[in-house]
C-alpha cells in the first residue's frame, strides 16, 4: 500500500524549483510591462497621426 | 513545505533537479543572437531606404518586430533541429542539448515569440509588413528547418531565402507594400547565402557527416562545393550592380558594390584552386575557406552600409 506514494521530495529540489519558478515570473512581468509601454507608445503615435 | 509540494508537479519537481539553476542568458542563446543582428541590420537597411517617412517611435517598434521574429524562428529551430545539434561540435553548446532548457519549453517560448513579433509590426505599422514576417518565420521553421534541411543538398539555397526577407519587412513597414528595390536586396541576400554557409561547410565539413545532414561537402564533395561558391560569386556580382543600373540606388552603392563584389569572386577563385587531389581536398588547411566566410560576412555588412549610405546621399 506505502508503494503508491511516491518518495518524499528533497528540500533541495523544491528550493531549485521555486528559485526557477520565481526567476521566470519576474522575467514574465518584466516582458509583459515592456510590452504594455510598448503598445502604449504606438497607440499614441497613432492616435496623434488620425487627428 | 507540504503546500509548495502540492502545488507542483512530480514532473517539474524533476526538472528542476535536472535543470538546477534558469539562467536568462541561455534564453537569449536560443534566440541566435548573431544571425539576429544581421537580419536587424538588413531590416533596418530596407526601412531606411524606403521612400516616404516613419515616425521613430513606429520604426522602431518595426524593428524590434524584426528582431523578435527572428528570435522566434531561431528558438524553434534550435527546438526542431535539438537532436542533431548535440552531435556537432558548432552546436553542442546549444541550451538544449546542453540541458539546460527544456525542448518543449523552447518550442512554446518561439510560438509566443512568433506570435508577439507578428502582432505587433502588424498594429505598429501595417499588416503587409506583418505577412511577410510571418512569411519569413514560417519559411524558416517550416521549409528550411522541418523540410529542406535534412533532406538535400539544396538546403541553403532554397532555405537561404528566410534570411532575405528583412529588407522586404523594412520597407513595407514604410510604405505598406513590396518594391523593387528591396526584392533585389532580397536577391542579393538570396544568393549571397549559399557561398556564405558552403564556405563554413567546407572546414566544419565533417560535423555535418556525423549529423547525417546533406549539406553538399558531404553529399556532392569538397570539389563541386568549391566549384558552385564560385558560381555563385560570379552570379551575385552583376545582380549587386542592377540597383545602379536600374536607376533605383546611385553611384555611391554602386562603386561600393563592384569592388566588393571583385572581393568576393577572388576569394572564391582562392576556395577554388585549394585542391590537393581529384576530390577537391583541401590543401592550405581549408584556409581560403576561412578567410571567405569572414569576407562574405564583411561583404553583406558594408553592401547594406552602401545601401543606406547612397539613400542618404541621394536624398540629401
Amino acid at each position: 500500500m506505502t508503494d503508491e506514494f511516491p518518495p518524499p521530495i528533497p528540500p533541495d529540489q523544491i528550493a531549485a524549483f521555486k528559485a526557477k519558478r520565481r526567476g521566470r515570473n519576474l522575467a514574465l512581468l518584466i516582458a509583459l510591462l515592456a510590452f504594455a509601454a510598448i503598445f502604449y507608445a504606438i497607440a499614441m503615435v497613432r492616435m496623434g497621426q488620425n487627428l | 513545505m507540504s503546500n509548495v509540494v502540492s502545488m507542483m508537479t512530480r514532473a517539474e519537481v524533476d526538472e528542476a533537479a535536472v535543470v538546477p539553476h534558469d539562467d536568462w542568458r541561455d534564453w537569449v542563446t536560443l534566440t541566435k543572437p548573431r544571425v539576429m543582428s544581421l537580419v536587424v541590420f538588413t531590416g533596418l537597411v530596407g526601412l531606411i531606404v524606403a521612400p516616404g517617412h516613419i515616425n521613430p517611435v513606429l520604426g522602431l517598434a518595426a524593428i524590434l518586430a524584426i528582431a523578435i521574429g527572428s528570435g522566434a524562428a531561431g528558438a524553434i529551430n534550435m527546438w526542431y533541429d535539438h537532436d542533431i545539434d548535440r552531435l556537432m561540435r558548432r552546436t553542442a553548446g546549444r541550451p538544449i542539448p546542453m540541458g539546460l532548457i527544456a525542448p518543449n519549453d523552447a518550442l512554446g517560448f518561439g510560438i509566443i515569440l512568433s506570435g508577439a513579433s507578428v502582432g505587433l509590426i502588424g498594429l505598429a505599422t501595417n499588416w503587409v509588413a506583418a505577412f511577410v514576417l510571418a512569411l519569413s518565420i514560417a519559411f524558416y521553421v517550416g521549409i528550411y528547418t522541418m523540410w529542406l534541411k535534412r533532406r538535400t543538398p539544396m538546403n541553403i539555397v532554397i532555405g537561404g531565402a528566410a534570411g532575405a526577407f528583412p529588407p522586404l519587412i523594412g520597407w513595407a513597414a514604410v510604405t505598406g507594400h513590396i518594391g523593387m528595390l528591396p526584392l533585389l536586396m532580397f536577391a542579393i541576400t538570396f544568393l549571397w547565402t549559399p557561398p556564405h554557409f558552403w564556405s563554413l561547410a567546407l572546414y566544419i565539413e565533417t560535423d555535418y557527416e556525423l549529423a547525417g545532414i546533406p549539406m553538399l561537402p558531404v553529399s556532392a564533395g569538397p570539389r563541386e562545393t568549391r566549384r558552385q561558391i564560385l558560381l555563385y560569386s560570379l552570379v551575385l556580382l552583376p545582380v549587386s550592380l542592377l540597383p545602379t543600373v536600374l536607376g533605383l540606388a546611385g553611384r555611391t552603392y554602386g562603386v561600393v558594390a563592384l569592388l566588393l563584389g571583385i572581393g568576393f569572386i577572388i576569394h572564391a577563385l582562392a576556395v577554388f584552386r585549394d585542391q590537393a587531389d581529384g576530390a577537391g581536398t583541401s590543401a592550405l588547411n581549408d584556409r581560403p575557406a576561412r578567410r571567405a566566410f569572414r569576407y562574405s560576412l564583411f561583404y553583406l555588412t558594408v553592401l547594406y552600409l552602401a545601401f543606406a549610405v547612397d539613400a542618404w546621399v541621394r536624398t540629401s
